[in-house]
């Protein structure tokens, strides 16, 4: 297949789907290519300097989730019915 | 929500034959030309997305070429993080480039948070009816 028949399919392509191409070729090629995973300019932006970033949640805490429904329970049997 | 596909909660064994229902789905990340299925906790209390240090260096990346730190605080606060661009899949939607704070933690769990997940996806938690509803945001 030459380039020329190819092209047309390039440009049918989504924008996402070439951005993956080129990210492709670059690979490939060796040519341009900057830290994977760097942050790109339109995601760069997203962060804001000195910011810190709140994770709450208290993962794998499951005796606890265990005691906690335990006493939802306890709750919900000893509510008067309506 | 349009286009919106829905996703069953994942039943997780607790202590004494009990069980949790956990909104897990699986996921696919993508690092140029390595790609890796994982299941990640879509979590709204994370303000943003979170990916384990094994995973990172699962699809590739390179703690110390990367320059951009993302500080942590709460369950996480005590690892550096730093910021990390992956290609997202969650099937049937289209992919999705954004950010994950890669930990140093070697327990971190993959979280879908805030900053990014929630940011292109509308999310319905439908825990009675055993399922969460996920679509591209309008």
């Amino acid at each position: 297949m030459s380039l020329a028949e190819l092209l047309p399919m390039i440009h049918a392509l989504s924008a996402e789907e070439r951005r993956r191409l080129l990210e492709i070729l670059h690979e490939e090629l060796g040519v341009n290519q900057s830290v994977p995973g760097e942050l790109p300019p339109h995601l760069r932006e997203l962060i804001v300097p000195g910011a810190t970033y709140p994770v709450h949640t208290p993962f794998d805490c499951y005796e606890a989730a265990a005691i906690m429904q335990r006493l939802l329970n306890v709750g919900k049997s000893e509510q008067p019915e309506q | 929500m349009s286009q919106a596909a829905q996703f069953p909660y994942f039943p997780l064994p607790g202590p004494q034959g009990s069980s949790f229902l956990i909104p897990y789905v699986t996921v696919r990340l993508r690092l140029g030309s390595r790609e890796h299925d994982v299941q990640a906790l879509l979590d709204s209390g994370s303000s943003v997305n979170v990916l384990p240090y094994d995973v990172g260096v699962r699809l590739g990346a390179d703690w110390n070429a990367l320059t951009i730190p993302l500080p942590l605080t709460g369950s996480l606060g005590a690892h550096p993080a730093k910021a990390l661009a992956l290609d997202l899949i969650v099937p049937p939607f289209a992919v999705v480039q954004m950010i994950f704070a890669w930990s140093r933690s070697p327990h971190a769990p993959v979280l879908l948070g805030e900053l990014g997940f929630f940011d292109a996806f509308d999310v319905r938690f439908c825990r009675s009816r055993g399922f969460i509803e996920i679509g591209p945001r309008p």
